[in-house]
């Protein structure tokens, strides 16, 4: 029996943010919310952390911001962003910085899944 | 002073009426009493001009016909001791006295009517054009919910198909379904309510719940451009008399304005206050950016006059808008101190008078 991972929420949007960990719970993972990438960097959940699944636009760190702020220091965590606002730039500075899964809200449990599945095998 | 964008008056004085029937009768009883050669009955004029403030077209010409009448009557019941060419001639300008004076006041009411009508269809466009330029955002803002239902209605199936059934995660799934439906219902609520176009209506309104429809319409549109809101509504505010959408378009105006004003400065010093405070004469609605601010006196009074904007896309029309719809509701509209960078605008809106008969028409059922 595999150990599942323990996925971080970081949205700023309450029901997203409920939304997504309740979906996460339901598929077996271990998932916790956090309001904001500030919110997440405090806590003590960084270490035990196998994925991240950030908002873009988040009011002051963004989570592409956030997966930079992790990588610089040393303890990159794989993430999945997710957008309501699907921008070909963003995109690509995302993909440009190792972000393979870039997911336009409103997104599926399978694309979630498929994402989720292939961050975490690396 | 601005044309009126509310219909005219909705609630006529009873006085007026009174006025005018008391008038109409003391000149009548002046005019029989009076010999011919006295023109009194050009008088009626004067209740003709004060019907205007009540009557709707047909009732001024009815107003009209009532005073020639009158004329006629008086003319018969008048002694006709000195009946000569000078009374009959009198009596004919009084009645083409009357007749012109009817004309003209219908002629005035129906160029009111039409300005009227004019500029609520410029006040339309551009609430639609602000609309159209929220459409990202508003997109965004009901693609939230639908994103939240769609992963809590996947959770929802998962937690039915578990063996053996977690009823109580799916149920909690399941209630934040209905959460975010309202919520998605809400915001399509919104903006249908400032897309519709229909006559303007007053109702008794509470100034906090529109800021807060404007605060949910453009959150996203805050939160793209990286500005940071800060309110401070203040509660047991009085209820104002005013048609709801147009003192949203009011608030969404300004609002916008701020935003945009605020392109001009770094992310980190965008933010928006929006307050309401009061007493029983009325609501004043303060909206400030953090942005480059006007340039004192130069824009002071201009900024309200129309084609004038400081956007290169910008028409100059919305804040000739916004004094038009504030000053027809009886309030004022100013630009407030300017603080050290950033443009405050406040405006008032009079309480509705205690006896104020409006009756309140419940807009939203539904609320997040």
């Amino acid at each position: 029996m595999t150990i599942k991972p323990s996925i971080a929420v970081i949205d700023d949007d309450d029901s997203v943010r409920e939304a997504t960990t309740g979906l996460l719970r339901s598929l077996g993972f271990i998932a916790k919310g956090f309001a904001s990438a500030e919110e997440f960097l405090n806590s003590n959940r960084l270490k035990i952390t196998s994925c991240l699944i950030a908002d873009v636009q988040m009011p002051s760190m963004s989570g592409l911001a956030l997966y930079g702020h992790l990588a610089a220091s040393r303890s990159p965590i794989p993430t999945i962003l997710i957008t309501a606002y699907p921008d070909d730039e963003v995109r690509a500075r995302a993909l440009g910085a190792g972000i393979r899964h870039y997911l336009v809200k409103p997104f599926t449990e399978k694309e979630l899944l498929d994402s989720i599945r292939d961050v975490t095998r690396h | 002073m601005s044309a009126p964008l509310l219909p005219p008056p909705v609630r006529p004085s009873s006085l007026l009426p009174i006025a005018a029937v008391v008038l109409a009768a003391a000149i009548f009883v002046a005019d029989t009493l009076t010999n011919l050669e006295i023109a009194m009955a050009v008088f009626y004029t004067a209740v003709i001009l004060i019907s205007v403030r009540f009557c709707s077209k047909r009732g001024m010409v009815f107003v009209g016909g009532g005073c020639i009448a009158l004329t006629l009557i008086s003319n018969l019941l008048t002694p006709q001791t000195n009946a000569n060419v000078a009374g009959v001639i009198n009596t004919a300008i009084s009645i083409l006295a009357i007749v012109s004076t009817t004309y003209l006041a219908v002629k005035i009411e129906t160029v009111e009517r039409s300005v009227y009508e004019a500029r609520a269809q410029l006040a339309h466009v551009a609430r639609v054009t602000a609309l159209g330029e929220l459409t990202a955002s508003l997109a965004h803002e009901v693609n939230q919910p639908i994103t939240a239902m769609a992963a809590n209605a996947s959770a929802s199936l998962r937690w039915l198909s578990a063996e053996p059934p977690n009823l109580a995660e799916a149920t909690a799934a399941i209630e934040r379904i209905v959460k975010d439906a309202a919520r998605a219902g809400s915001i399509v609520d919104r903006i249908r309510g400032l897309a519709k176009r229909t006559p303007a209506r007053l109702s008794l309104c509470e100034v906090n719940d529109v800021i807060i429809d404007i605060t949910t319409l453009t959150a996203s549109e805050l939160r793209k451009r990286h500005v940071v809101l800060r309110t401070d509504l203040n509660a047991g505010l009085p209820k104002v008399s005013a048609d709801p959408v147009q003192l949203q378009q009011v608030i969404l105006n300004l609002v916008m304005n701020a935003i945009e004003a605020m392109d001009a400065v770094p992310e980190s010093k965008r933010s928006l206050f929006i307050g309401s405070a009061g007493d029983q004469s009325g609501v004043t609605v303060t909206v400030r950016d953090s942005g480059p601010g006007l340039k004192v006196d130069a824009d002071a009074e201009r900024i309200f006059g129309p084609f004038f904007s400081s956007k290169v896309n910008g028409m100059g029309l919305g804040l000739t808008i916004t004094r038009s719809i504030v000053e027809s509701h009886g309030g004022r509209i100013w630009t407030g101190a300017q603080g050290p960078g950033g443009a405050t605008f406040c405006f008032t809106l009079p309480a509705c008078e205690p006896n104020c008969n409006i009756t309140y028409k419940n807009r939203r059922t539904r609320d997040p």
